[in-house]
């Protein structure tokens, strides 16, 4: 019995500094305006779709990311492979500075990549989690616009009345 | 430069689910301001008088889940008069009359009406969750407005709370199409309930999880709801007293062995001891194991049972366990967080209470502890300093000596040393209470190493003010502190008043504290609610500034005094 080699379709994806990534059409079907750009031009080309919203970095990273996610999914559902693949997103999130993930959620976000997007507003949420209030401005770049009197009555109103759980309540 | 779009954002706060993250990122700036109070769903208010109910739908109107706390503390041993206030109705009208889509309500120590009960179940067509714990003022007829009108109700979680009972038809009011109950927990009321209707409510719930039952269900009941109800995670059995020999026990006995998804074991409100073997084949599952309400089980039944629970990890229990069955406990329970010892008998002489020996035993078996409420006859500084070199991981640390200023009976000395070394070794300490025989020292060693202590209850503690300026000086993240029978007075409470402004409360009974004193600090710090409460015959009496104050409780405000106080409270 021979094995018939499988031509897979070849997709190339340019990003917004000008780069060309050829992948896999699995690879790009995971995202989801490619999806929805082939949805909407049946009979497209093979050129390149420009991501313009999507640095090289980012997207080379996103690839890897969906060339794990298949892997995984090409394999059973048990639990020691969805450990693994739990495991290889941490991994993945781990290293990568606060800039990166930014622009990952960005990227994700434009690609319409719900479960990437999932996960990495998680690590956003970790970073930030028990952090001062000046710890998640810098992290997000962002200014405070609040005056001394507006951010002192915030303040007041979520320490008085809005506050933790307390640590007996279950 | 990275723009986040409102929609990212939003989305990412998705993620973001504790109070105080979504407090921080409340702060950022005002547009985050804007995006996280718009998608807020989940809201603790822990005292219901530190904001009024207009300003919280102000704030946050896409509210889903709010949780309330009314009462102080102390109110549980009976020192907060009926009618103080903590009145849930205003906050049920407010929110029937906006247009949240309330869809779970969580209350601590407040008063519920069965007027307000009915409003809620009425008002918002996606109630899923009621909870009430420690609460009073309703009846049944409340709960069967509840279970009539709540269409799409998953959780009804009664925790002792005091109800009237009219009438068990409550139950009976949930509708033929009433599918979706998740958690149904009416161990606290004393009347019978419509069996039938219990078990035909059972059988068309196949998402129930937990089902705590009280006294009048009987053990045949509870196997015919097992037989429908296989998938249950939480039991709390209702009475647990048959004949071993009949064969309602001998199904009793397969149904439970059915039901292998029984995490949580509580109930025996009724128990004959020799019924207990058929709980075993449950119990190597079990990680909550709650038998403090079955003081039917003596000597060596409680052991017996705890011997098949490798997997405990919380373990509520009566002292009549004594030290030997604590020793058990350590030797079995290796992944044990959390034990609590109640009182069997909190008047008697109790030789079946626990003492220091149990407390050791525990803390050297059990690496894992790090939340412990423990009535004993006796503790020593030898075993709290033992304890603390264990068990560095508490959480909640609360020791209840039933003789309240009981020294070290081994040296006669005060249990500063003992208490000092848990405050040491345990850093990540929020809640502790107190007692035995105190000084002043206890406290300064608190003020030094408590350093994220939220609460602290004291009692016939302490000699001078400095004791209670040790702690309000020394610990940082105090929240809540209550203390009763202590020689504080004066110049501690008046110290330094901006620190109620960083904490939620204080409770002072039977202390030093004058008329004068409290109205010195009314005067000086507008934004907290000083309450003086009376027992009613005193009020004439009162009016001298000299007059030592019975009871005092404040608290920081956003809204000013309320409106809703009885006669008997004076805010000054």
């Amino acid at each position: 019995m021979s094995t018939a080699t499988v031509k897979t379709k070849k997709i190339t994806l340019r990003t917004a500094d000008n780069h060309d990534f050829e992948v896999d059409e699995a690879i790009a079907m995971e995202f989801g305006t490619v999806r929805t750009f082939f949805d909407d031009n049946p009979d497209a080309s093979d050129e390149p779709i420009p991501l313009l919203n999507v640095s090289s970095k980012c997207l080379s990273t996103i690839i890897e990311y969906c060339q794990s996610l298949l892997a995984f999914r090409a394999r059973d559902s048990s639990s020691s492979v969805e450990d693994e693949a739990k495991a290889y997103d941490e991994e993945l999130v781990k290293n990568q500075d606060n800039e990166l993930l930014k622009e990952m959620i960005l990227a994700a976000n434009y690609l319409n990549m719900k479960d990437l997007l999932d996960m990495l507003n998680q690590a956003v949420a970790d970073r930030i989690k028990n952090k001062s209030v000046e710890y998640v401005r810098r992290f997000f770049g962002i200014e405070n616009d609040y005056s001394p009197e507006e951010e002192a009555e915030v303040r007041a109103q979520n320490e008085w009345a809005f506050e933790g759980v307390d640590p007996d309540d279950d | 430069m990275n723009y986040f779009p409102d929609e990212v954002l939003e989305y990412v706060f998705n993620f973001i689910t504790s109070h105080n993250d979504r407090n921080s990122v409340s702060l950022v700036c005002k547009s985050w301001y804007k995006i996280e109070r718009y998608s807020r769903q989940r809201v603790f208010i822990g005292n219901c008088y530190s904001i009024s109910p207009e300003r919280l739908i102000a704030r946050f109107p896409g509210l889903k889940s709010l949780t309330l706390k009314g009462k102080p503390h102390f109110a549980d041993f009976n020192l907060v008069p009926n009618d103080w206030g903590g009145f849930v109705c205003p906050w049920i009208q407010a929110l029937a009359k906006s247009r949240i889509g309330l869809e779970e309500l969580r209350l601590k120590r407040m008063v519920v009406s069965d007027d307000c009960l009915e409003l809620l179940s009425k008002s918002f067509l996606n109630f899923k969750s009621l909870v009430l714990v420690s609460c009073e003022g309703f009846t049944t007829d409340g709960l069967a407005a509840i279970a009539a009108n709540c269409r799409f109700l998953r959780e009804l979680d009664l925790q002792e709370n005091e109800v009237e009972e009219h009438s068990g038809h409550w139950l009976s009011c949930f509708p033929e199409s009433c599918t979706s109950l998740v958690s149904l927990n009416f161990a606290c009321l004393k009347g019978e309930i419509n069996l039938g209707a219990l078990e035909r409510l059972v059988a068309r719930s196949p998402n129930l999880k937990s089902l705590r039952l009280n006294r009048t269900v009987p053990l045949d009941t509870l196997q015919k709801l097992l037989m429908r109800a296989p998938q249950l995670v939480d039991l709390g059995t209702g009475s647990y007293v048959h004949d071993p020999s009949s064969e309602a026990f001998n199904k009793l006995e397969s149904a439970i062995q059915r039901c292998k998804s029984i995490r949580s074991l509580s109930g025996f409100l009724e128990v004959a001891p020799c019924c207990m073997s058929a709980i075993y084949p449950i119990c190597p599952n079990l990680t909550f194991l709650n038998l403090s309400y079955a003081p039917g089980l003596h000597g060596i039944e409680p052991t017996k049972l705890i011997q098949h629970c490798r997997k405990l990890q919380r373990l509520w229990i009566l002292d009549c366990i004594g030290d030997k069955g604590l020793g058990v406990v350590a030797s079995t329970c290796k992944e044990l967080q959390e034990l609590r010892v109640f009182p069997s008998d909190p008047f008697g002489a109790g030789n079946a209470a626990v003492t220091e020996e149990g407390l050791v035993l525990i803390s050297a078996g059990c690496p894992k502890l790090n939340s412990l409420l423990y009535f004993c006859q006796q503790m020593t500084n030898a075993a709290l300093i033992t304890v603390a070199k264990n068990c560095p991981n508490f959480i909640r640390f609360r020791l209840c000596i039933l003789d309240p200023i009981k020294p070290d009976p081994l040296t006669n000395q005060p249990l500063d040393e003992g208490f000092g070394a848990i405050v040491q070794s345990c850093k990540g300490l929020k809640r502790l209470s107190l007692s035995g025989l105190l000084t002043d020292q206890v406290f300064l060693y608190i003020g030094m190493y408590a350093e994220q202590l939220e609460m602290l209850s004291i009692a016939f503690a302490g000699d001078t003010d400095k004791g209670m300026l040790h702690v309000l000086n020394g610990c940082k993240k105090l929240r809540k502190l209550e203390i009763m029978d202590c020689p504080f007075g004066n110049i501690a409470l008046l110290e330094d008043v901006g620190k109620y402004e960083t904490m939620r409360s204080l409770w002072m009974s039977s202390c030093e504290v004058t008329l004068g004193g409290c109205k010195t600090l009314a005067e000086k710090m507008p934004s907290l609610s000083v309450e003086i409460i009376y027992e009613s015959e005193q009020m004439e009496f009162c009016l001298d500034d000299r007059q030592k104050v019975e009871k005092m409780y404040l608290y920081r405000t956003l809204v000013g005094h309320r409106k809703d106080a009885p006669e008997f409270v004076w805010i000054l």
